[in-house]
């Protein structure tokens, strides 16, 4: 009984420490399908939790030929402007964008 | 110019028509209504007399979140003297800086009454190497300025 338990609580403990890099959340879902939406043209698209579990912080990395020509507080943006409701109830947003190398 | 066009329509529909447009005066009003003209003075102030404002979370003695602190780090380390204003310590400037900027997060820097951004903005321009020639064209000495 006690080692069941405990192998118990040991898979619990990996399974959090996996948590954050394999199980993609709700609000990394949601995220992900307004951006995929806005940005049809992107060659990757990123998007992760870093709250650490409350899900009010995000990374989110783009690569999109839209942002070629444009300065970096115009490609930022575009990304804050497509995700303007949802930054209103969010912690903290941390963005990447870029144009792909032609 | 979208999006000023699009503040344009937003204001036009609060003024005029509110009643007709419930749903999408209320999405849009945030923005707008949040910045009354004494925020707005505040903010122009603020901005018109230093050269480098960070209006930030916390003092730059004291951040009060990650971002805020970095950004305080990359402008020290540049060693950049700034101007702090903590909008924790003020909730009208804390959502009004935000309209005034049309940007959603905190950090935000200006730089020569210039929009420069986010803490994202500005760790980029330090690892890229930008930001000793942006300093140096907006006529301020950091630590690898050339020197003249």
């Amino acid at each position: 009984m006690f080692q069941v338990s405990r192998s118990l609580s040991t898979l619990r403990y990996s399974l959090r420490q996996f948590c954050s890099s394999s199980k993609i959340t709700e609000g990394e879902q949601k995220i992900t399908r307004i951006l995929k939406d806005r940005f049809k043209t992107a060659t990757a698209l990123e998007v992760n939790d870093i709250s650490g579990g409350c899900g009010s912080m995000y990374q989110v990395s783009i690569e999109d030929p839209e942002f070629k020509g444009k300065m970096k507080v115009e490609q930022h943006r575009m990304v804050t402007e497509a995700l303007k409701k949802e930054i209103a109830s969010m912690h903290g947003i941390t963005i990447q964008t870029k144009a792909p190398k032609s | 110019m979208l999006l000023y066009s699009a503040r344009g329509v937003s204001r036009a529909i609060l003024n005029g028509v509110r009643r007709c447009q419930p749903v999408m005066a209320a999405s849009y009003s945030s923005s707008t209504a949040n910045l009354q003209p004494e925020v707005q003075k505040k903010i122009e102030k603020a901005i018109n007399s230093d050269k480098v404002v960070v209006f930030m979370k916390g003092t730059q003695q004291e951040p009060m979140c990650g971002f805020s602190r970095n950004v305080k780090l990359v402008l020290d380390f540049h060693e950049v003297p700034f101007r702090d204003y903590n909008v924790l310590a003020d909730s009208e400037l804390r959502e009004g800086i935000k309209a005034y900027s049309d940007w959603p997060t905190i950090p935000q820097i200006y730089v020569n009454k210039k929009f420069v951004g986010g803490c994202d903005i500005l760790v980029q321009m330090h690892k890229d190497g930008e930001i000793t020639d942006f300093l140096d064209n907006e006529g301020i000495k950091s630590k690898f300025s050339s020197p003249k």
